[in-house]
């Protein structure tokens, strides 16, 4: 019951927290805003806009809503730099099972949140907008998914400064449209860098 | 059995190890002792091959570590404090590592062996610094491993928690006749434990004794 309550107050707070800052998003927004693509409008970022169109208020709201929405994942992505990655290095006895059991902790810890954070968000679109989810709109976001965990990857791969990491993780929300739409390529960096990763050792 | 060849590590031009040559027979108890800053730690991170040693080599059994991506195996580790996830539980965080263990762990046993009952749903973040090493201990102990390196495991502990720390020590070397490394500060836990001593100072073995 503890359980229930503690979870049906958190999805409520951020529930309440999204639309607030997704409605002033709309209000601070400099272009005409539509409701044409439900997932544009929390896929928000500064790429929407024209250069001139980017004020300070917009970059706040846009990393608000993110920040939000994925505090648990920051935190995650923060305790990487002071040494949980040590711990699971412990229980590999290779690399690269070492590297794919850090994809696994950052995809499982991920997707709830993300899981919430899409629900919510299409739920707020369904009631206020009745807007009527598409089956291109759910693969959009599984391919968001995807773009996001392998981002993530990246950065605890090659990151291990907190405030970098902070950096690097507003700055892929701010710009995450464009990174986005070369998901493709870092699936294949990925494999890449596994393999070379390998291949190097082995040499 | 565990090998470190003409270790050497230079930090900053430094060199922080020195002509290391380290044998660790299987069966058998070792205590590395030493001031601050000696180099102790570094030996255990070599050995777990956490870091590769400049010039020299680390063998499990025949197996060169950091060579061919090879890290340890079957060995419990515990090097300085490691952190969990913060947002997590004790709970949680140890089910989350159980999960990658390749063997079935049993996590409530080793809560109810520590004591752990109480703070099990506590965040990791809120613990005080005892349970966060009584966690550590538990995540080195919980796969049952053949070998143990532990940077002292009795720091921070209770009484009752470093005796029970030490019986589990004797326990799985008993059972599983691997290889025992820790470090301590306290010479009673180095007496209690330990078949051979190994006294470290400025980077280079000065003596190993045994009992």
């Amino acid at each position: 019951m503890k359980w229930i309550k503690r979870h049906l107050a958190i999805i409520i707070i951020v529930t309440l927290i999204v639309h607030m800052l997704f409605s002033s998003i709309l209000k601070f927004a400099p272009v005409n805003y539509a409701y044409r693509d439900v997932m544009d409008d929390f896929f928000n970022n500064l790429f929407r806009y024209g250069i001139s169109d980017i004020n300070f208020m917009l970059v706040v709201l846009v990393l608000g809503i993110n920040y939000c929405a994925f505090y648990y994942v920051i935190t995650l992505m923060l305790d990487f730099t002071k040494g949980v990655k040590d711990l699971v290095r412990y229980t590999s006895r290779n690399l690269l099972i070492f590297n794919f059991k850090m994809l696994k902790l950052i995809a499982t810890q991920y997707i709830t949140k993300f899981i919430l954070f899409i629900s919510i968000t299409m739920l707020l679109h369904v009631i206020l907008f009745n807007y009527q989810i598409q089956y291109l709109d759910i693969v959009y976001v599984v391919l968001w998914g995807i773009c996001d965990i392998v981002v993530l990857y990246l950065i605890q791969r090659f990151i291990h400064v907190e405030t970098l990491t902070i950096f690097a993780l507003s700055m892929y929300f701010l710009m995450r449209r464009h990174v986005f739409n070369f998901w493709i390529l870092f699936i294949i960096f990925i494999i890449l860098h596994l393999l070379f990763d390998t291949y190097r050792k082995e040499k | 059995m565990f090998k470190i060849q003409n270790g050497f590590k230079i930090y900053n031009k430094n060199a922080v190890l020195k002509n290391i040559n380290l044998n660790f027979m299987d069966g058998k108890i070792y205590g590395l002792v030493g001031t601050n800053g000696c180099g102790k730690t570094l030996i255990l991170k070599s050995l777990s091959g956490y870091i590769k040693l400049d010039k020299g080599n680390t063998y499990q059994d025949t197996t060169e570590l950091r060579v061919k991506n090879n890290y340890v195996v079957d060995t419990g580790i515990l090097i300085e404090n490691p952190d969990f996830i913060s947002h997590l539980s004790l709970l949680e965080n140890l089910l989350q590592l159980s999960k990658m263990c390749s063997n079935k762990v049993d996590i409530h046993k080793w809560i109810a062996t520590y004591n752990l009952e109480e703070y099990k749903n506590t965040k990791y973040k809120h613990l005080s610094l005892g349970t966060k090493k009584k966690m550590a201990l538990i995540q080195a102990f919980m796969s049952e491993p053949t070998h143990l390196i532990l940077d002292e495991p009795m720091n921070a502990l209770d009484e009752k928690s470093v005796t029970v720390t030490k019986s589990i020590i004797k326990d799985i070397l008993t059972q599983k006749n691997g290889v025992v490394v820790i470090t301590s500060h306290h010479s009673q836990d180095i007496e209690d434990l330990c078949d051979e001593v190994i006294f470290v100072e400025n980077g280079e073995i000065i003596r190993q004794t045994s009992k």
